[in-house]
């Protein structure tokens, strides 16, 4: 509630010196709402209706005052035509903010069930903001509007994170900061203090850069509620059609960049997320599996746990690569079979599916290490058997006697799975994004008569087939192929590149992949889209979007192209950057270090230690050298008190030397030279260069001077004349 | 009541500590920066410490950076590095807002006590400053000792300047006079939190100049001597002291009860006409006609007071050109008058 708070400490300062206020140049409270504006701005998709009402009210309100209270001042004082100077206009009286403040904690209070524990608490940051605004009484109040208003612009950042946004919002940031420069040198021009600012905020990059490299990255220290959102992507209960209408869908999934060459796109088969329950309409996790999930959730996806695990078998080389999955408020991962990671936050299930620990609510990037090879559960548990031939058998009755029928002709599994690709190769079935409707689901209406459908609609009656045939099966979502960036040299994945598959497990073999897609439409597999299904899709989208001709030029995608791989190694080396990563970092660094190259460190290092000390000594022989003038001057004084011609703190030195020169003239010729040459040295500019040798001979002729005139205070004091 | 004896105790422990320190820390600076009438400030003199919004900034960042963590959010960790690195830029800033200026102050300062004086200072620069503050560190003290009226009082006793341009800069710190003698200024503050006001940049300089400061000037309160004429006709009294000086008579002393036998040309026709009674001015037997002062023939009260007096009467004869000499125990001044002589007298009663 600090919003709450907040506002009553502004109320009460207010009190107190309401009496007086500071008063401002109009150009500065301009700034203050057009920077406000943009503050509130960055987090514009976030807010709810209402306070977005009442934001753009108060805003609309200080905009028509301010209007007036300048015009009012610039009648008042017509001979500065620019600008003008005048106190805040108390646009609410303090108990009305107070008011307002508590009403809108309160209704902030009641909606916070509906917006989650985060958005509430940024429409109370954005809220106290909004009213602060209206009472600039004081420097204070500036500082503390300048500070929330970072804040808010800040934390704008935990919603998106793409380059173009992060680097608006840093400029935003840097720009609240022309208030307060604006109330420190308000002669300044508004061009140059801009100038003055970016200035500053270029030197500053530097030193974020090393610290942002260098400093250790923590771990999460607490618990922190998260940004909420509907889910994005696949669903983990998949009705047939689903994927079809997540197919047009433009929006990123994830990207990968691979660390050798990559796979062929038809190897591209990304597993989210293993279905096992069909209960005739919907295909699921099943109840029984997620709890065997449950109990190994902790499993991290380790390499080395992998291959203490009994039902795998580690085969081949890895493939390793780079995952930035965006955000899809769930938690699956995205990976090719199979996948380790020695991330600690990644966990692997029993289905070899990754996940991660906790939702997806911001752009996350994971290593991984891929061995396609891998035999998948060489043996399968009895409870894993009966769970993967389940099926509602009364659903789909003809698919069922279908199944049997083949069973009976084929006794080798593959020879059965052989014969139903063939079937959908040959039989008239069509890969189509708008699969004509059927009713309740039926699987056999899709099998026997619309012979039209996507890859749920293969996937789902192919793994029915196979179940129905004794082999136990199961669905895999996730994604297929995607599309290589190669400015960045990078693969992006859609969420349109969604996919279902089938798993079948044979007996050695494990469990294997077959796509019954495949046989249908095999250019969707090897090169992503085949042009049937991009001219269904152009058609689709071409209602929704007027710019279709535009994308298709040639520039445009190569523009897109670019503006996408920077966001891509941004997001890759900025919102990637792990603490793992940075470790990684720092022990390449340290090996290169320690390779070979040491003594070319070694010595680098030492000569630019030596060239430190060489730099220091001789500015400090220089300053020593001023200094022992001082000295001699201060030992000189020392002297002459002791001969009691004492220098009264009042006098300055010239004083003193007219001093001298009426009572002890003897004295006078050997400290005026001495206090000359003092005042020369103690008043000179110090940009001003002088060599050293001029200064040594200064030296040397003082110390001559000095003992002259010892030798004459002596003299005097023996009486000798 | 222990409370009350606790917090004297408290203050006694506190104040002598306090001036120890206050001490060390004017011996110290003495050494760091010594006095001089020209100076120049550069990181040897300067120093810089973040404000208290400097200070609640640092924290901010400490937010930001727990934010970012806490969400793995590395823009927001770089957002928060990026103002680490500008509060550290901010800093050379507004050292150099300063750094580099040059001040020249060549004038002692005179005046009674009590008056607010300008003192003339000459600030060179190289390149514009901005947001410049100029005070003298009595004000602190001014500004303690009357806590009513803090801030006002502290800012009449400075002057901020909002931009030092190229070259020379005359700026007048004003300087409130506060007790009457010759001694140095004492050190004059230069600050400074220009910049984001993140940072305040200040500086002590001793330009080594002097203020001679007169006794205040106060009218004698003739009433309090319990004189026998009432008091508005005391009031009067001045003013006829001042029209029997303008050519050299006898010194006026008083008035008294008109008695017979007294010439009329003493009467007091004034007081007469306004019916306060009969009055005569009685003048006192000076040895020569000319005006001598003389401290030790001021009636009755305590040296500051009658210091005060003196002064009151010099000033004013200084404004009616009139003539006179001052006696002080210690030293006289002959009989004169001009510009020169008046300050010269003044800057005894200072001295004395």
């Amino acid at each position: 509630m600090n919003g709450r708070g907040m506002s009553n400490a502004k109320s009460k300062n207010s009190n107190k010196h309401s009496s007086k206020s500071i008063i401002l140049n109009s150009k500065l409270f301009f700034a203050l709402l057009v920077l406000q504006l943009l503050n509130l701005l960055t987090l514009v998709t976030q807010f709810h209706w209402l306070y977005i009402l009442f934001a753009s009210i108060a805003l609309a309100t200080q905009f028509v005052v301010h209007v007036k209270a300048m015009r009012q001042a610039l009648l008042n004082a017509s001979i500065n035509q620019t600008s003008c100077y005048y106190s805040a206009p108390s646009i609410l009286p303090s108990w009305a903010i107070l008011l307002l403040a508590i009403a809108g904690s309160v209704a902030i209070a009641i909606a916070g069930r509906e917006l989650g524990l985060l958005l509430s608490m940024i429409h109370l940051l954005c809220f106290a903001y909004s009213l602060k605004v209206f009472e600039i009484t004081k420097r204070k109040d500036l500082y503390q509007v300048v500070v929330l208003g970072v804040f808010v612009a800040t934390s704008s950042l935990i919603f998106v994170q793409s380059i173009y946004f992060s680097l608006a919002v840093i400029v935003l940031v840097f720009a609240n900061f022309i208030i307060l420069l604006r109330f420190f040198a308000p002669s300044m021009l508004l061009l140059t203090q801009i100038k003055l600012l970016i200035k500053l905020s270029l030197y500053a990059i530097p030193f974020a850069v090393v610290l942002f490299v260098a400093f250790p990255k923590l771990s999460p220290l607490w618990q922190v509620p998260k940004a909420k959102a509907a889910k994005v992507g696949l669903s983990d209960q998949v009705k047939i059609g689903d994927i079809a209408q997540l197919a047009l869908s433009n929006e990123l999934a994830f990207r990968v960049s691979f660390e050798n060459s990559s796979p062929a796109h038809a190897q591209l088969y990304w597993r989210a997320l293993v279905l096992d329950d069909f209960d005739g309409i919907t295909w699921q996790q099943a109840a029984q599996s997620n709890r065997l999930r449950q109990q190994q959730g902790n499993n991290l996806a380790h390499l080395s746990n992998a291959s203490n695990v009994e039902n795998i078998v580690l085969r081949g080389e890895g493939i390793a690569y780079q995952v930035i999955a965006e955000p899809s408020f769930q938690s699956w991962l995205f990976a090719l079979d199979f996948a380790t990671s020695e991330q600690a936050n990644i966990g692997q299930r029993s289905d070899f599916a990754l996940f991660y620990h906790g939702i997806i609510s911001q752009t996350i990037s994971y290593q991984v290490t891929s061995y396609p090879e891998t035999i998948l559960a060489p043996e399968l548990t009895p409870s894993m058997r009966s769970l993967n031939l389940s099926l509602n058998s009364q659903s789909n009755p003809k698919l069922t006697a279908k199944a049997q029928q083949l069973r009976q002709r084929y006794s080798d599994d593959r020879a059965l799975i052989n014969q139903l690709l063939t079937d959908f190769n040959q039989n008239n079935y069509y890969y189509t994004l708008q699969p004509p409707s059927i009713q309740n689901n039926s699987l056999d209406e899709f099998y026997f008569q619309t012979r039209a459908g996507f890859c749920e609609h293969y996937a789902s009656a192919f793994t029915y087939l196979m179940r129905a045939a004794g082999i136990p099966s199961r669905m895999v979502v996730g994604y297929l192929g995607g599309e290589f960036n190669p400015n960045g040299n990078y693969l992006s994945v859609y969420q349109r590149n969604a996919h279902a598959w089938t798993e079948v497990w044979l007996p050695e073999q494990g469990w294997q992949r077959v796509d019954p897609t495949a046989a249908v439409d095999p250019e969707r597999v090897e090169r992503g889209f085949s042009s049937d299904l991009m001219q269904q899709y152009a058609d689709l989208s071409s209602g929704m979007f007027s710019m279709q001709p535009l994308k298709t030029m040639q520039w445009y995608k190569q523009l897109k192209m670019q503006i996408e791989a920077i966001d891509y190694q941004w997001t890759r080396w900025v919102i990637g950057y792990t603490g793992q990563k940075q470790s990684q970092l720092m022990k390449q660094l340290l090996t290169r270090l320690t390779q070979g190259k040491v003594m070319e460190y070694f010595l680098l290092c030492l000569a630019s230690v030596v060239l430190l000390i060489i730099a220091y000594k001789v500015s400090a022989v220089r300053g020593k050298k001023h200094h022992e003038i001082k000295q001699l001057y201060l030992k000189t004084l020392a002297l002459m008190s002791q001969h009691n011609v004492v220098k009264e703190h009042a006098m300055t030195g010239e004083k003193f030397t007219a001093f001298i020169g009426e009572n002890r003239p003897e004295l006078l010729v050997d400290f005026a030279v001495i206090s000359d040459c003092f005042q020369k040295y103690s008043y000179q500019n110090s940009s001003d260069e002088h060599n050293k040798s001029s200064l040594n001979h200064d030296l040397s002729i003082l110390k001559y001077h000095y003992r002259r005139l010892r030798w004459h205070l002596w003299l005097a004091k023996l009486g000798i004349k | 009541m222990t409370n009350k004896a606790k917090k004297s105790a408290f203050s006694a422990l506190i104040t002598p500590l306090q001036a120890f320190i206050n001490k060390r820390v004017n011996v110290w600076l003495s050494r760091r920066i010594p006095q001089g009438a020209l100076q120049q400030i550069n990181y040897r003199n300067i120093f810089i410490m973040p404000t208290r919004f400097g200070a609640c900034f640092v924290l901010f960042m400490l937010l930001l950076f727990l934010l970012g963590t806490n969400y793995q959010n590395n823009v927001i960790i770089l957002l928060s590095y990026l103002l680490v690195s500008f509060f550290i830029v901010v800093l050379h800033h507004s050292f150099f807002n300063l750094a580099g200026l040059q001040f020249h102050a060549s004038h002692s300062l005179q005046g009674f006590v009590g008056s607010s004086l300008y003192f003339p200072l000459v600030v060179r620069s190289k390149k514009n400053r901005f947001s410049i503050r100029f005070s003298f560190e009595q004000s602190a003290n001014i500004a303690s000792n009357k806590s009513h009226n803090t801030e006002r009082e502290s800012k009449l006793l400075g002057v901020t300047f909002e931009q030092l341009v190229v070259g020379e800069n005359q700026v007048r710190v004003p300087y409130q006079v506060e007790k009457r003698g010759h001694y140095p200024l004492g050190r004059m503050l230069i600050i400074s939190e220009y910049g984001f006001g993140l940072f305040k940049t200040w500086t002590r300089l001793d330009f080594a100049q002097h203020i001679t400061a007169y006794p205040k000037p106060i009218a004698f309160a003739w009433s309090e001597l319990g004189q026998h004429a009432s008091s508005e006709a005391l009031n009067d009294n001045v003013a006829s002291y001042q029209d029997s000086f303008q050519s050299g008579q006898d010194e006026f002393h008083q008035l008294r009860h008109y008695q017979l036998g007294e010439p009329f040309s003493r009467v007091a026709w004034k007081q007469v006409a306004r019916g306060q009674g009969w009055l005569t001015k009685q003048y006192q037997q000076a040895l020569s006609a000319k005006l001598q002062l003389d401290l030790e023939h001021l009636p009755a009260g305590n040296i500051e007071q009658r210091l005060s007096w003196l002064s009151y009467v010099i000033k004013d004869c200084n404004e009616q050109q009139i003539a006179f000499s001052l006696k002080l125990p210690n030293q006289s001044i002959e009989y004169q008058h001009s510009a020169q002589h008046t300050l010269k007298c003044l800057a005894a009663l200072a001295y004395y």
